[in-house]
């Protein structure tokens, strides 16, 4: 096991992991920016190095004194958190070059999931499905031919952008042919590059993924999926293990195909597989998000299982202590995030919280790193803390979670616990009716 | 007798003697005065003289402005070394002069001294680690 670990994070995670490893009893070294220098993280490790000034780039992501404080401090492993370094395989290369422990998967299998294009050329080969997607098409004739193959709805979508520049749906022949020249003048005024192509596109779908733990020796399990589909401009806002709508065989189901995606790159350590789901139960593999995720103790809570305990066990060499018959899920949990922004305009809200009363009683889990008195400093995102509960069912867990939230109290910064009380109440919510646009189309009703 | 609410050192000083003149035939023996972070006490010696003890005076901002400094703080984080000569307290220090350097993974970062001034003190000790923004000299002009 390690010697002593550096958290190469701050807020809510760097508190996370510092507290698994005093469970552990591996000492810590905190890194902090000059604005953090009060904060609940500095205070819990063993050791805290003041590391550059606030804006991240000088300080969360100054590689060079991260990697320099690691090495006087004495610590043998970085944990990376999310967010920041935690998906940057240069990182995870130079902690190696200097014998530092990088937590996480091999910066190869890093590199390899975090280029799109590969990630879908490896998804494919394993037998994972994509969204199908078209080569490039250069012209209308070439575009209906290929769209006839995956089928409307199709979205056209810049090769060279992102952002929803150059995106447009279309839902029958005659859309496409109109869509087509205007989407490539958006692609070539957007990106300098006219190309486009065209993909499948989802109308509803939930968002549904897969949390994976894996070894250095090929052994990898999964834990059982989270439901992602309430989010806001494609940030999520409340999450839920098990999902509603996923029964046992298709459960079994994507969880294989998540562990063909990570044995396909040889993963250890945590790590992400996300699909999006269709009304009539199409998966289709997104992405694999690398690192450990916000929304990780919905998953902890209903297997049991420590994932960052797990990640650092991984990382120090040892093999994975469960089998895959072992994991066991019981119960629901759900996660909602609460971040200093309003809840009408979403605007962050930067500042000093004066009162701060979090809810308690049985099932509830508060991951949070603030204290009354503490800032809240505008340089970095806007989390307060992640409110969890967990029931024996979805209902229990549901009924915990809205009670508190209306007992939680904040003051001195704005925040969306309003909106998130209202949105526990929702009908829709209640019954588990949602997908990946739900919020967005509720705010664009009001 | 009434301190004015806003801190001048010369206005003070008047209004303390004003404050002396008033009680020195008093039977006070003893007198103290708070203020935000200011302060001062007076105790009578034997023969009626008051012996003042004062706490502070004055801000930081007024030391500063009394005594202009100039600190130098650690640029990166790593471990302090000295030049082969170490650095002196009180000799000059010229605008350039190399204090000492940080090494950080292998590259070493000269600690150069930006503004001429007289080496008041040295918090830095060799070989130690150091944070970023660490106080390492502190010099006067």
């Amino acid at each position: 096991m390690f010697r002593k670990i550096l958290i190469a994070n701050r807020g809510e995670i760097a508190v996370r992991v510092i507290r698994a490893c005093k469970q552990i009893g591996i000492p810590t070294a905190a890194i902090f920016s000059e604005a953090d220098q009060n904060s609940l993280h500095v205070k819990l490790a063993d050791q805290a190095i003041c590391i550059g000034p606030p804006p991240s780039i000088k300080s969360y992501l100054n590689v060079h004194n991260i990697i320099s404080a690691a090495l006087i401090s004495g610590a043998d492993a970085i944990h990376p958190g999310y967010g920041f370094l935690s998906e940057n395989p240069q990182f995870a290369e130079i902690c190696g070059s200097h014998h530092l422990t990088f937590i996480g998967p091999s910066p190869e299998a890093m590199s390899q999931l975090g280029d799109k294009a590969k990630a879908r050329e490896i998804a494919h080969k394993a037998g994972v499905p994509i969204i199908p997607g078209t080569p490039v098409v250069e012209n209308i004739e070439q575009a209906l031919k290929e769209a006839k193959k995956i089928e409307f709805p199709v979205i056209i979508k810049a090769a060279a952008g992102g952002g929803g520049k150059g995106m447009r749906v279309c839902f029958s022949l005659k859309e496409l042919e109109k869509n087509l020249p205007l989407a490539q003048g958006e692609a070539e005024a957007a990106f300098g590059d006219s190309r486009v192509y065209l993909e499948k596109y989802l109308i509803h779908p939930r968002h549904i993924e897969v949390q994976i733990l894996g070894d250095q020796f090929g052994n990898v399990i999964a834990l059982g999926e989270r439901e992602c589909s309430l989010q806001r401009k494609h940030q999520k806002v409340m999450e839920e293990s098990p999902s509603a709508v996923i029964n046992p065989s298709t459960r079994e189901k994507i969880q294989k195909m998540a562990v063909r995606m990570a044995q396909a790159v040889h993963y250890s350590g945590a790590g992400t597989v996300e699909f999006l789901m269709e009304p009539n139960g199409n998966f289709y593999m997104i992405e694999v998000n690398a690192r450990i995720q916000v929304e990780h103790p919905v998953t902890e809570i209903v297997t049991g299982i420590d994932l960052v305990i797990e990640q650092i066990s991984a990382a120090s060499g040892e093999k994975l202590i469960y089998k895959q018959d072992q994991v066991v899920i019981q119960g629901h949990a759900i996660e909602c995030r609460i971040n200093a922004e309003d809840s009408r305009t979403f605007a962050p809200s930067a500042g000093t919280i004066e009162k701060l009363h979090w809810a308690g009683g049985p099932g509830i889990r508060v991951d949070s790193h603030l204290r009354a008195g503490d800032m809240i400093p505008p340089f970095y995102d806007s989390m307060i803390g992640k409110l969890i509960a967990y029931g024996r069912n979805r209902q229990e867990a549901l009924n915990r979670l809205t009670a508190a939230l209306d007992e939680t109290e904040i003051a001195g910064v704005k925040t969306n616990l309003a909106f998130q009380r209202e949105l526990t109440r929702l009908p829709a919510v209640q019954k588990a009716e949602i997908h990946v646009t739900f919020i967005e189309e509720l705010l664009k009703e009001k | 007798m009434m301190m004015s609410s806003s801190w001048n050192l010369p206005q003070f000083l008047e209004e303390l003697k004003d404050l002396l003149n008033q009680v020195k035939d008093s039977d006070i023996l003893e007198l103290s005065w708070e203020k935000d972070e200011h302060g001062f006490k007076f105790r009578r010696k034997k023969g009626g003289v008051f012996q003042p003890q004062i706490k502070e005076i004055k801000s930081e901002a007024e030391k500063e402005s009394i005594q202009p400094s100039f600190k130098v703080q650690s640029p990166v984080v790593g471990i302090f070394h000295f030049p082969d000569k170490k650095p002196e307290i009180g000799s000059l220090i010229l605008e350039g002069k190399e204090l000492g350097s940080i090494t950080s993974i292998n590259v070493v970062y000269p600690i150069e001294i930006e503004k001429s001034g007289r080496l008041a003190e040295i918090h830095a000790v060799e070989g130690e680690p150091v944070d970023f923004g660490k106080l390492l000299f502190t010099l006067e002009f």
